[in-house]
C-alpha cells in the first residue's frame, strides 16, 4: 500500500490521487490539515549493534491504524500548494515526525527530507551534477557585487540572473548597467546566481526510482520556459528519447543525491550530442511537478512512480 | 481557463491564478477504515476537479461529487450537523455580542458627546470671560 501524504487541492498531490482511484491501486492518504490533528505517526526505532534497525510504527487515525508493515512506499507533497493552515506546536512536532518516518523507512520514499536539502544551494548540486559526468554553466554565485563585474563583462552576452537556493524565481536575462542600477548605493545586494546564457534547446528529465528515465523536450523562444505566458512566448512540449549515456548521467546524479523521483533541466546541445559532458544540466528539481509535462506529452511518470512505490520490500 | 485547454484536460500557468481563486478543498473524512478514507477521497477529487472544470462538465462532477460525499458514514453526518450547528451558535453569539458592542458604543459615543458638548460650553465661556477681562 502506498502512503500518499500532502493537501488534497495541491495539484500534483490530486493528479497523483486521481492516477492511484483510477488504477485500483491500493493506497492510504494522508492530508497535511490532518497531521498532528486527526492522524498521528508512530514510530519506533532501536538502534543498535543487537536490535533490529528497521523502522516499526504505525499511521493512526481516530479509530483505525495501518501498520507501517502494510506500506510499500511513499509520496510526500507535504508543504506544497500554499496552504492556509493553523500551525500549532503539535501539528510542528508532527512534521517533524513525518520527516523522521520519511528518512527512516525502509522502503521508496520520494523524495526524503534529507535527499531534498541540495535543492537549497544549487552550488552544492553543481558539485553532484560535474561528478555526474554532466556540465554545468559558468557561474558566479554570491553577493560581492566588486566580482559581479568583472565575471559578467567576461561573459558572451548579458549574463543571467536567477535564485541561488530552491527560492522560485522567474529566470532573467539582464545587462549588468541595469543590474548595478537596480541596486541602491551602499546597501549590499542580496545574494544571486550570475551565469553565462547557454544556447540549446531545454529537456527536462524525470528520474523514477533511479531507473526509469522520461525525458521531454520544451520548444520555446521564452528564457524560463516554466513562466510562457509571463515571457509571452508559447511552449510545447513533446516526448523525446536521450542518448542512452546521457540517460545514465541522469540515472547516476539521481541516485548520487539518493532522489526516488528527480526532476533535472538540462539544455541540449545545438545538432545533439551523445556525451553528456556536451549536456549541461541547469538545476536537479527535489519536488517535481510532474503532472505539467505528462498531461501534455503522455509520459507515463504517474504509473512508473506508483509501480515503484508498490514494488514488495526486501525483508 | 481557456476552453481548448480544458477540454484537452491541461492546467496552463495561465489557469493557475484562476484555480487558487477557485478556493481549497476541505480536506476528505478520514472515516473509520482505509476504504472509507478512499471514498471520502474520491469525492474531495470530484469536488477539486469539478472546481477545475477539467473533468466532464462542473455540474457533473460536482454531482458525482455529492453523491460520494452522501455515501459517507451516518457519523460523518452527524458530526456535520453538530458542527452546523455549533458554527450557527457561535454566529448568533458573535451576532450577539456585535449587537452589544454596538450599543455599548452608541452610549458611550452620546456619553462622550454630551461631555463634549458641555466641554466646548465650558470652553466657549472660559474664552468669553478672557475676551471680557482684556476688553
Amino acid at each position: 500500500m502506498i502512503l500518499l501524504m500532502g493537501p488534497i487541492d495541491e495539484l500534483v498531490t490530486s493528479f497523483f490521487l486521481a492516477h492511484l482511484t483510477d488504477t485500483k491501486s491500493e493506497y492510504l492518504f494522508v492530508d497535511q490539515r490532518h497531521l498532528g490533528t486527526q492522524v498521528r505517526l508512530e514510530l519506533d526505532l532501536a538502534p543498535g549493534p543487537h536490535a533490529s534497525r528497521r523502522l516499526r510504527g504505525a499511521v493512526c487515525f481516530p479509530t483505525w491504524r495501518v501498520d507501517l508493515e502494510d506500506i510499500s512506499g511513499i509520496f510526500s507533497r507535504l508543504g506544497t500548494g500554499g496552504v492556509r493552515e493553523h500551525v500549532t506546536p503539535e501539528v510542528r512536532a508532527e512534521r517533524a515526525h513525518a520527516n523522521a518516518l520519511m528518512d527512516l523507512f525502509h522502503g521508496p520514499v520520494a523524495n526524503r527530507p534529507t535527499a531534498m536539502v541540495s535543492n537549497n544551494s544549487k552550488p552544492c548540486q553543481y558539485a553532484a551534477i560535474l561528478a555526474a559526468g554532466l556540465s554545468v554553466p559558468d557561474t558566479l554565485a554570491g553577493g560581492d557585487w566588486r566580482l559581479w563585474e568583472p565575471f559578467a563583462r567576461g561573459l558572451t552576452g548579458d549574463p543571467v540572473i536567477k535564485s541561488v537556493s530552491d527560492e522560485r524565481s522567474l529566470v532573467k536575462q539582464v545587462s549588468w548597467d541595469d543590474t548595478r542600477a537596480a541596486f541602491l548605493p551602499g546597501r549590499p545586494p542580496p545574494p544571486h546566481q550570475f551565469q553565462q546564457r547557454i544556447s540549446g534547446t531545454n529537456v527536462r528529465v524525470h528520474v523514477v526510482g533511479g531507473r526509469e528515465v522520461f525525458a521531454c523536450r520544451a520548444e520555446s523562444q521564452a528564457l524560463d520556459y516554466r513562466h510562457p505566458d509571463m515571457t509571452g512566448h508559447p511552449v510545447h512540449l513533446r516526448a523525446t528519447t536521450l542518448p542512452e549515456p546521457v540517460a545514465d548521467a541522469c540515472r547516476r546524479l539521481s541516485c548520487a543525491l539518493g532522489l526516488h523521483l528527480s526532476g533535472i533541466d538540462l539544455i541540449e546541445p545545438p545538432g545533439g550530442s551523445a556525451d553528456p559532458r556536451d549536456w549541461v544540466c541547469l538545476e536537479v528539481n527535489t519536488c517535481p511537478g510532474f503532472m505539467w509535462f505528462e498531461q501534455h506529452t503522455g509520459l507515463p511518470i504517474a504509473q512508473a512512480l506508483a509501480r515503484s512505490l508498490q514494488a514488495p520490500l526486501a525483508s | 481557463m481557456s476552453k481548448h485547454n480544458t477540454e484537452a484536460g491541461l492546467i496552463t500557468s495561465r489557469d493557475l491564478p484562476k484555480l487558487a481563486e477557485a478556493g481549497q478543498v476541505a480536506a476528505p473524512e478520514v472515516g473509520h477504515s482505509a476504504q472509507e478514507l478512499r471514498q471520502a477521497v474520491q469525492a474531495a477529487l470530484a469536488e477539486q476537479w469539478s472546481l477545475m472544470g477539467i473533468l466532464d462538465t462542473g455540474k457533473k462532477a460536482a454531482d458525482l461529487g455529492k453523491k460520494a460525499a452522501d455515501a459517507l458514514t451516518d457519523k460523518a453526518k452527524k458530526d456535520e450537523d453538530k458542527a452546523i450547528h455549533d458554527e450557527g451558535k457561535a454566529r448568533d453569539e458573535a451576532h450577539k455580542k456585535m449587537n452589544d458592542d454596538k450599543a455599548k458604543n452608541a452610549e458611550d459615543r452620546k456619553k462622550h458627546g454630551k461631555e463634549a458638548a458641555s466641554l466646548g460650553v465650558a470652553a466657549g465661556a472660559f474664552s468669553d470671560a478672557l475676551r471680557d477681562l482684556r476688553a
